[in-house]
């Protein structure tokens, strides 16, 4: 690895770390003190591609290693219950650094998981706290699930429609004001 | 490092927001997105290139 992508490895693995602080002291639960945000782990990954009834088959593995690699400023994700991770995430700011994306969400399924109904919702959260901190000017989600088209733009996404190819996908986005 | 005043216009924009918004859903999807699309980066690098002020 070279000095300058080391250096920006520490730098944003330092502002991802604020971004988990800030989001899990702000969330409005009472429970929130069982509640934890972390980068992406081996246990975390271990538990997501072990769980039974996903709803997609994404190698987790190859993602992370794939981000890490490419993006040293990506936005990372686990969420916890106690030592449960409920669900991950992983995205990215664009090029020139004005937007953060939303790439991947994934909840562990079943009704076990103590966080059903919030994965979303802190996740997003924890986008916008990344996306101030290193001063970007817009949030936006790629490729939404179509069930939570509603609920993005109750949180005042706009919708994009793309044309449906690979190269136009379907996003949200939301302008952060200053 | 970032600042403390950063740190805490920061927290106090989040607390507005959440308090705005449901933190709770209903009927949660599983997942969302497209991890296999990355094509979506030169868009967005496009888009950006005509956001920057002329320089001639």
């Amino acid at each position: 690895m070279q000095v300058s992508h080391r250096r920006a490895e520490d730098k944003y693995k330092n502002i991802r770390s604020i971004a988990h602080e800030i989001t899990m002291e702000e969330l409005p639960y009472q429970d929130k003190m069982a509640i934890a945000l972390t980068d992406i782990n081996v246990v975390a990954l271990n538990a997501i591609s072990s769980a039974k009834e996903r709803g997609v088959d994404w190698d987790w593995n190859f993602g992370i290693r794939s981000y890490r690699k490419r993006y040293p400023n990506r936005f990372e994700l686990a969420i916890w219950y106690n030592s449960t991770v409920c669900g991950l995430s992983l995205g990215r700011p664009s090029y020139h650094g004005s937007r953060v994306r939303l790439d991947f969400i994934e909840r562990v399924p079943g009704t076990n998981n103590p966080l059903v109904g919030r994965v979303t919702p802190i996740a997003v959260t924890a986008y916008e706290v990344y996306a101030r901190l290193i001063d970007a000017k817009q949030v936006r989600i790629i490729s939404p699930a179509e069930a939570l088209i509603d609920y993005y733009t109750s949180l005042n996404y706009v919708f994009v429609k793309g044309s449906g190819s690979q190269a136009n996908p379907s996003y949200l986005y939301k302008s952060l004001e200053s | 490092m970032v600042d403390e005043k950063k740190l805490q216009e920061i927290k106090k924009k989040i607390r507005k927001t959440i308090e705005e918004q449901p933190m709770e859903l209903e009927n949660e999807p599983d997942h969302s997105g497209e991890p296999n699309n990355t094509i979506q980066k030169d868009i967005e690098e496009r888009e950006e290139e005509n956001e920057k002020p002329n320089r001639q």
